[in-house]
């Protein structure tokens, strides 16, 4: 695989991950500053089945998202109840949590050696495949009724419980779509990378996601994807300057948040871009034949 | 007798997470939000105090006062630089959020990129490391930790609740519109507090570098504080007391227990646990959402 198309598969490895966080902070105003940890989960589910076991890899992600989505339901439990602080709180307990457990039991994960020799199973055209189908999934998940139950969650829980929603069920729910999502990308990096180690998933990397989500605007999917395709390609091109880039990204966060709290693409989809040029052509010869309506 | 001597360890630990939680849960309560960037507060200032003691080989006293003012005068550049402009939009509370965890990344890269990732020490202040109490051994640091923060926290206490600023601290948890009807200027309430939580966090900083190494990883222990703070009931002063002296007590013994590696994962259980069954928090007051 050559090294544009190898960067380019990691690049949409992770934009899976980051549209994991789009759920969450997108859709619901959940603050998840563990969401590496259930990458963790699911890379590590796919390294372990993959090493020790023959089991074909379809079967090997559908058990690492199920795990993933089990650790998400787990962790959402006690907390979906409470204010947005108990999920980011507990989310970076969990993290830590998972990272020293996979620490520790080093005869089952290796320890802080990782798992090597997974087999690599993932190229190009298979991560684009998956991510324009999640990207599907996602826009109509926003215009159906339980996305809508999450925005307006999102905006207000207290109203949006005045108005009927059972807010509890809702943020459970998205929160284990985003661990599903979150579990797949991680199996995915495992069998693109085919070596994985517990400290790549810190916190660091969660708040990293969430960043990204900010600058391309909270509320637009479009703007996700554009954010987390530059901010994980642009340390590509940079290498010269890589010492800085934590440093770089938190300045234009910073300015993001303060000169242009909506984002770059506020509340705008490129789909609504579409419909619209669609709608021009459209209308034109309905007005000439002189509907009546 | 051997508990006895793990529950004096353990409150040493704990009041140093007390310290953590109550710079955290300061802040929490007057703006509702978690303050991500006090972990990079903590690191900057240690090795700020690290920085100053081996150049000017100053005494522990002085070196905590003047690690101390470090603190409040960068808790008061991070409420400017990164707060103050969304307090005055009034934006919404996710912006506090992301605002506070990209300062808390930015500073402790700070430090990374000064000192690269190498561990420091601070020089042993306490020429016998021990001492004895009757059966108990106890390390001068710990007595010291334990010391300092009873001096910190009762300090703070007093302010907050005996002069009119802690008044004003306290009303402005409440409600900030209220607050500013009453004629008391807002802005400088927060920026006051912040500079106070910056004090803690700088002092906990310092015990935390002492205690164990001087690393850039050292914001790992504002989780700890939080942790506390969770524990306590998030949000609440007297909450977050309790909650880091139960979360230090709790660590030794399951340290002793279980071995330091795993500790973060019987904490974690412990406090799933703890909220399924007592989501209020020790103190059994939080703060919730009002129309």
């Amino acid at each position: 695989m050559g090294y544009y198309a190898s960067v380019l598969t990691t690049a949409t490895i992770n934009l899976m991950a980051i549209l994991s966080m789009y759920v969450l902070m997108g859709l619901t105003g959940i603050f998840s500053m563990g969401q590496a940890a259930f990458m963790c989960v699911g890379a590590y589910t796919a390294g372990m089945l993959a090493v020790r076991t023959s089991l074909p890899m379809v079967v090997v992600v559908v058990i690492s998202v199920g795990m993933g989505m089990l650790s998400a339901f787990l962790v959402g439990l006690p907390v979906v109840k409470l204010r947005r602080d108990y999920i980011a709180l507990i989310t970076l307990g969990f993290g830590e949590a998972i990272v020293a457990l996979l620490n520790n039991l080093s005869n089952v994960t290796g320890g802080a050696n990782g798992i090597n020799g997974i087999p690599r199973k993932m190229n190009i055209y298979l991560a684009l495949g998956v991510l324009a189908v999640l990207i599907f999934l996602l826009l109509n998940f926003k215009n159906s009724k339980f996305g809508r139950h999450c925005i307006a969650i999102k905006n207000d829980e207290l109203s949006a419980a005045a108005m009927g929603i059972n807010v509890p069920r809702i943020k459970l729910l998205a929160f284990v779509l985003a661990g599903g999502i979150t579990a797949l990308s991680g199996c995915l990096m495992a069998y693109n990378t085919t070596f994985i180690e517990p400290m790549a998933y810190g916190s660091v990397k969660s708040i990293d996601w969430i960043c990204f989500v900010f600058v391309g605007g909270v509320s637009s999917l479009t703007g996700t994807l554009v954010s987390g395709l530059i901010f994980n390609l642009l340390p590509e091109v940079l290498r010269v300057f890589s010492l800085y880039r934590i440093i770089v990204q938190g300045a234009i966060v910073l300015l993001i948040i303060n000169f242009m709290p909506q984002g770059l693409f506020g509340e705008y989809e490129l789909s609504d871009l579409v419909k619209k040029v669609a709608g021009l052509f459209k209308k034109k010869p309905a007005v000439a034949g002189g509907d009546k309506q | 007798m051997y508990y006895l001597q793990l529950l004096i360890n353990g409150l040493a630990l704990g009041s140093v997470y007390s310290i953590i939680a109550l710079g955290f849960t300061l802040i929490y309560s007057i703006l509702k939000f978690s303050n991500f960037s006090h972990g990079g507060i903590m690191v900057v200032s240690a090795y700020i105090a690290y920085e100053l003691q081996s150049r000017f080989n100053l005494s522990f006293a002085t070196m905590m006062v003047l690690t101390a003012v470090i603190g409040a005068v960068l808790s008061w550049m991070v409420q400017f630089i990164g707060f103050e402009r969304l307090r005055n939009k009034k934006s919404n509370i996710m912006l506090y959020f992301v605002s506070s965890a990209t300062l808390g990344i930015v500073l402790q890269n700070v430090v990374v990129l000064t000192y690269s990732s190498t561990f420091y020490a601070y020089p042993a202040f306490f020429k016998p490391p021990f001492v004895n109490l009757g059966q108990f051994t106890v390390s001068v640091t710990d007595l010291m930790m334990l010391g300092i923060s009873i001096v910190v926290i009762t300090l703070l206490m007093f302010v907050l609740y005996k002069t009119r600023l802690g008044i004003a601290i306290r009303a402005l948890s409440m409600d900030t519109q209220t607050v500013q009807l009453m004629g008391i200027n807002v802005s400088v309430v927060i920026a006051v507090t912040f500079m106070m939580s910056g004090a803690l966090g700088a002092v906990a900083g310092v015990f935390c570098g002492i205690n164990y190494v001087l690393t850039p990883q050292l914001n790992q222990y504002v989780f700890k504080g939080m942790m506390a703070s969770i524990l306590g009931g998030l949000g609440n002063i007297s909450g977050a007391l309790y909650g880091g002296l139960l979360l230090g007590v709790l660590e030794v013994f399951i340290t002793n227990a279980f071995g330091a590696g795993l500790t973060p994962v019987f904490t974690f259980l412990f406090s799933m646990i703890f909220l399924l069954v007592r989501p209020q928090g020790i103190s059994g007051k939080i703060v919730l959402d009002k129309v």
